[in-house]
């Protein structure tokens, strides 16, 4: 069977006045129709990047290399005529900011009715204003919203329109950059519980980017973590977050505390350093200057993605294999 | 649960080094309601005390802290620093200011990307005319905020610098000026996770060096478990619950905080309660309790059950004292915890 999203061995590498910079660097995924994949990092680790490569909308002075195959089909070689149907009706994107997104001058229901006239010509205005009334509904919103300008409506009812939005064309896969990010915690549980019920209902696939490993693992079916424009972790959330093989990933659950676990009263965990400048990364490992659990050969040496138990569940670091790991915990 | 606090604690026996009593800031919308962003609060911060005030977007919280602040002139009530009621005569103003700083949400922001690291440090001296080697204590400041060796960053510009570090130079901007409070709305939330817990172990580590007082604003629930002492839970204008933040995140009382905790992807034991609908509008605030159309102990019928439904609807709820001791102002709460409940998780089922 064909995942519906595939990426192999992608690599992104903008160009910048200091010399190229690699984004994302060889990156593998899958994302199976009515799944959800959750990929954690942090600025400058690249997600956003790889969220603009399923879609091709890198600028043009980057580099791809490696396929970016939907259903098949690979992206980075269609026809820009190919290119343009697929946008919106195969696969749509949720941009980080789209509570900017919206255009403050139009009525959210032309805007969400905008990609309809625009995919299928044969559409009357008043088939695509019905077609806004479903989707609005779909989403939880009353149909007469889509009348509002966008300054009338909340945070959260924006998030909301931009997802109807996405969805407008009937795409298979939809892809959330920080979905959540500016949302309350009640309005975040809202905007969660509707993205978990479309890939239930309508059998979408899902990728969620998020920096929040918490928000990703209550949502998502596997999750990837990256560091640095490479996945450094991956496998079932549960998985991943309950028996973290990688130091990163440990760091990073451990940021955001369980209320209740006293081990986090008065101790706020953090990781000293900061995320590296992908112009710029560290030789051998690119985490081993922030790693506590660093040895001399993580300085020199590079490691690829290993297998942890299954290869349901890989991680890259020098620890995996040694099965040592309660003593470094 | 309905009086003042029993037990006094540090802060109490030394005096608050800030307070709101009855505080109520109003504001007129554009069609002339008056919008009540702060409708009767009292609250107060402790020396050496960080107290976490958590609420949604549109509860009021920045209004109260920046009515905390001086920068909003309360409608009605008064705000008291070190025991005396702030003035809102210039020099007075200038004075208070000086001793309560405010580190905001995203450093990128507060900081002008023209001046470098030192100018940035320097401008509150400035403005408040400090004498002394101006040069040491930026320094000072700096190394205070963890930016160590402070020289090396003197002259860098902003967009040099990670957001962490940035961040770190608006806490230094606060720090020069030894204040007694730093009140920080939501000073972690525009960072990176990993970087995220190390500013809350700077805050956690002025406290301990310097006596710092903290008021952190934020909407987020284990940013309070990580650091504060209390915690302070606003709905639309109110503090509908406080008290030690173990006791209020371990045994909510106000069904809102229940809700509220239930949605944390940080809390795995709770059926989440997902209240559909927005933080309601400050300019119409619903009579009796102002959680009740939200409120599933009403809609489920456990208040009901209680016999206190129609108190929920019509009347109105008693303002929480601004005690150490944990309190909840919910009708339902109050009735449950005066019938000898001694804990709530059993019977506060909805």
């Amino acid at each position: 069977m064909t995942a519906l999203l595939r990426l192999e061995n992608l690599s992104v590498t903008y160009s910048s006045a200091d010399g190229p910079v690699p984004a994302v660097r060889g990156v593998t995924l899958d994302v199976e129709a009515g799944s959800t994949l959750g990929v954690a990092g942090e600025s400058g680790s690249g997600k956003s990047t790889l969220a603009a490569t399923v879609l091709r909308l890198t600028p043009a002075s980057a580099k791809v290399e490696g396929k970016v195959l939907l259903d098949g089909e690979d992206v980075l070689a269609m026809s820009f005529g190919r290119l343009r149907a697929v946008r919106w009706a195969e696969a749509a994107i949720i941009f980080q900011g789209a509570l900017h997104s919206l255009n403050p001058l139009r009525r959210v229901g032309q805007q969400i009715a905008e990609p309809v006239l625009l995919h299928d010509s044969k559409v009357t205005q008043r088939q695509a204003d019905k077609r806004v009334g479903d989707l609005l509904s779909q989403v939880g919103l009353a149909a007469r919203l889509a009348s509002s300008y966008p300054h009338q409506l909340s945070g959260g009812q924006k998030q909301r329109i931009m997802i109807a939005m996405a969805l407008a064309c009937k795409p298979r896969l939809l892809i959330a950059d920080e979905p959540t990010t500016a949302l309350d915690v009640m309005v975040q549980a809202q905007v969660l519980d509707l993205l978990g019920s479309l890939v239930r209902d309508l059998g979408l696939g899902l990728v969620v980017i998020s920096h929040d490993l918490s928000v990703l693992g209550s949502t998502c079916d596997r999750l990837a973590v990256m560091y640095a424009g490479r996945i450094v972790e991956e496998g079932p959330s549960a998985e991943v977050l309950e028996r973290s093989q990688h130091p990163y990933t440990r760091a990073l659950s451990a940021a955001f505390p369980t209320i209740g676990d006293q081990t986090a009263r008065y101790a706020p965990h953090g990781l000293p350093g900061d995320p590296p400048w992908p112009g710029d990364l560290p030789s051998g490992c690119p985490f081993h200057p922030r790693c506590p659990d660093a040895m001399d050969v993580c300085r020199t040496e590079d490691v690829a993605l290993r297998d942890y138990e299954s290869h349901r569940h890989r991680a890259a670091c020098i620890h995996v294999d040694s099965h040592v790991r309660g003593t470094l915990a | 649960m309905t009086e003042p606090a029993a037990t006094p604690t540090v802060a109490d026996v030394a005096g608050p080094v800030l307070e709101a009593r009855a505080l109520e800031t109003t504001f007129r919308t554009r069609s002339g309601k008056a919008a009540r962003a702060v409708d009767g609060v009292d609250l107060a911060l402790g020396r050496g005390e960080i107290v976490a005030l958590v609420g949604e977007s549109g509860c009021g919280k920045t209004t109260l802290a920046r009515t905390l602040l001086g920068l909003e002139q309360p409608s009605r009530g008064h705000v008291y620093y070190a025991g005396k009621e702030l003035s809102y005569k210039n020099a007075g103003l200038k004075a208070f200011r000086r001793k309560v700083q405010l580190v905001l949400q995203d450093p990128t922001g507060s900081l002008n990307p023209r001046h470098t690291v030192y100018e940035a440090v320097a401008e509150g001296l400035r403005v408040h005319r400090v004498g002394g080697n101006e040069e040491e204590l930026v320094a000072r400041a700096l190394s205070r905020a963890g930016l160590r060796p402070p020289e090396r960053y003197f002259l860098r510009y902003p967009h040099e610098l990670s957001g962490g570090q940035r961040q770190r130079v608006v806490i230094a901007g606060a720090l020069v000026l030894e204040p007694e409070v730093l009140v920080a709305d939501e000073p972690v939330s525009s960072l990176d996770a990993s970087v995220r817990g190390e500013i809350l172990a700077l805050l956690l580590a002025l406290r301990e060096d310097l006596g710092l007082s903290v008021l952190v604003v934020t909407h987020d629930l284990g940013l309070a478990w990580n650091i504060a002492d209390r915690i302070a839970v606003m709905y639309l204008g109110r503090i509908v619950e406080s008290g030690p933040t173990e006791d209020v995140l371990s045994d909510p009382q106000h069904p809102y905080t229940r809700a509220l905790l239930s949605v944390v992807p940080e809390t795995h034991h709770l059926e989440p309660i997902v209240l559909s609908g927005e933080p309601p509008d400050p300019t119409k605030v619903p009579a009796g309790c102002r959680f009740h159309p939200r409120c599933p102990a009403l809609s489920s019928g456990a208040a009901a059950r209680a016999g206190v439904d129609g108190e929920c609807r019509t009347a109105p709820v008693a303002v929480l004292p601004a005690g150490a001791s944990h309190a909840a102002a919910c009708f339902l709460a109050q009735t449950l915890s005066a019938a000898g409940r001694k804990e709530s998780t059993g019977d506060f089922r909805y």
